[in-house]
């Protein structure tokens, strides 16, 4: 009598962990659109990002795996939030960073947000 | 007892098919923008069968001349953009030589239906093919509409004391050393002449397009971006960087 449900429940185990394939967590941000905003914008000259073509530059930190890292700015929790905050407005986080504002819109910080998190 | 269980299970399980039922993958190109980012002043037709998204790259930053168009025809053709659009004249997908633009007729707006696709078939080609590529696509489609060149777009207006900062680190840095600008103290022809670099379309001798973050990191470090450049790296504080680029960005 118990094992039936037990392997109903195994069996379902797969679709639900299915959720874990590649998916944006920046809510109405597209990854793609963001690479081809980091193209657009530069980015590149300063980070290196995989996936993003002529994205070598030695100025700021490199973004692999930017996706699992605690903090980011070496200051504020890795929260999509403050990331997008961060790629629009750097110096509302941190007034003595180099990295540059850019004038970027919200839509398209949501949407490089978005392809930094696929880097992981 | 054991019935009572099993309808617990049941319950529990149903309440997990839902769940999973909810987990929703991410399609590119179908994210709906709130429509507080609508941009009023688009060059957009009535018909509005989808959300539109607000038009961010407002300009086409390659040559709008015959070069650029023919290598938009090519790429028209390689990537079989008749198979719907019919050599422009319309089949599948909409004309492109008529006077109807369901989502804009400026390059912008093209590149980004290029970039995004739209609803009813139009694919999304972000991520296969460059922006470059779909600048090009965008020339070429403008011109087999006849669709005259666009002007420049007026300039925001930035803070004349912005522009002012960023003079002064200018020509009180060691830029002065190779550039010239027209009408200051800096005339060294070692360097490019920068009185008008606004208006370039790319930096670092063709290898970067002039947008503020490039034109950040080649100050900062250009011999990471172009080995061998006489460029030295330029150290400056974020106060003075950003103004040094706001500066750089006046000089139309």
């Amino acid at each position: 009598m118990w094992k039936t449900p037990i392997v109903f429940v195994a069996s379902l185990l797969p679709i639900l962990t299915g959720c874990s394939g590649p998916r944006s967590v920046i809510a109405g941000g597209v990854p793609e659109t963001g690479r081809t905003l980091i193209t657009w914008y530069g980015c590149g000259s300063c980070h290196e990002l995989p996936g993003v073509r002529g994205a070598t530059g030695q100025v700021g930190p490199p973004l692999r795996r930017i996706a699992r890292r605690a903090y980011i700015t070496g200051s504020v929790p890795n929260t999509p939030a403050n990331l997008i905050r961060w790629i629009r407005e750097p110096q509302s986080v941190d007034e003595r960073t180099i990295m540059p504002d850019m004038g970027i819109s919200m839509q398209d910080g949501r949407d490089i947000a978005a392809y930094l998190y696929t880097l992981d | 007892m054991c019935s009572r269980f099993r309808s617990v299970w049941v319950m529990v399980c149903g309440a997990l098919l839902l769940a999973a039922g909810g987990c929703s993958t991410t399609v590119p190109g179908a994210a709906v923008p709130p429509p507080g980012n609508m941009v009023e002043g688009n060059l957009q037709s009535l018909l509005q069968p989808g959300p539109l998204r607000p038009v961010r790259l407002v300009r086409n930053p390659l040559a709008d001349d015959a070069e650029t168009v023919e290598a938009g025809k090519r790429l028209f053709n390689q990537f079989n953009c008749s198979g719907c659009h019919a050599a422009g004249g319309g089949a599948i997908g909409p004309a492109l030589i008529d006077d109807q633009w369901i989502y804009g007729n400026s390059a912008a707006n093209i590149f980004w239906t290029l970039i995004e696709g739209r609803p009813g078939g139009m694919p999304s080609y972000g991520g296969k093919i460059s922006a470059d590529q779909a600048w090009r696509l965008a020339a070429y489609v403008r011109s087999i509409a006849n669709l005259p060149a666009e002007e420049e777009p007026v300039a925001t207006s930035v803070p004349a004391s912005a522009v002012d900062r960023g003079r002064e680190v200018f020509l009180q840095g060691s830029c002065v050393m190779c550039h010239t600008i027209r009408g200051t103290v800096s005339q060294s022809r070692v360097g490019p002449d920068l009185t008008h670099v606004a208006s370039r379309k790319t930096i670092a001798a063709g290898t970067l397009t002039n947008t503020r973050g490039n034109m950040a990191g080649w100050i900062l470090n250009p011999q990471n971006l172009k080995i061998g450049t006489q460029m030295p790296p330029t150290l400056l504080e974020s106060r003075d960087l950003q103004a040094l680029l706001t500066f750089l960005e006046s000089l139309k």
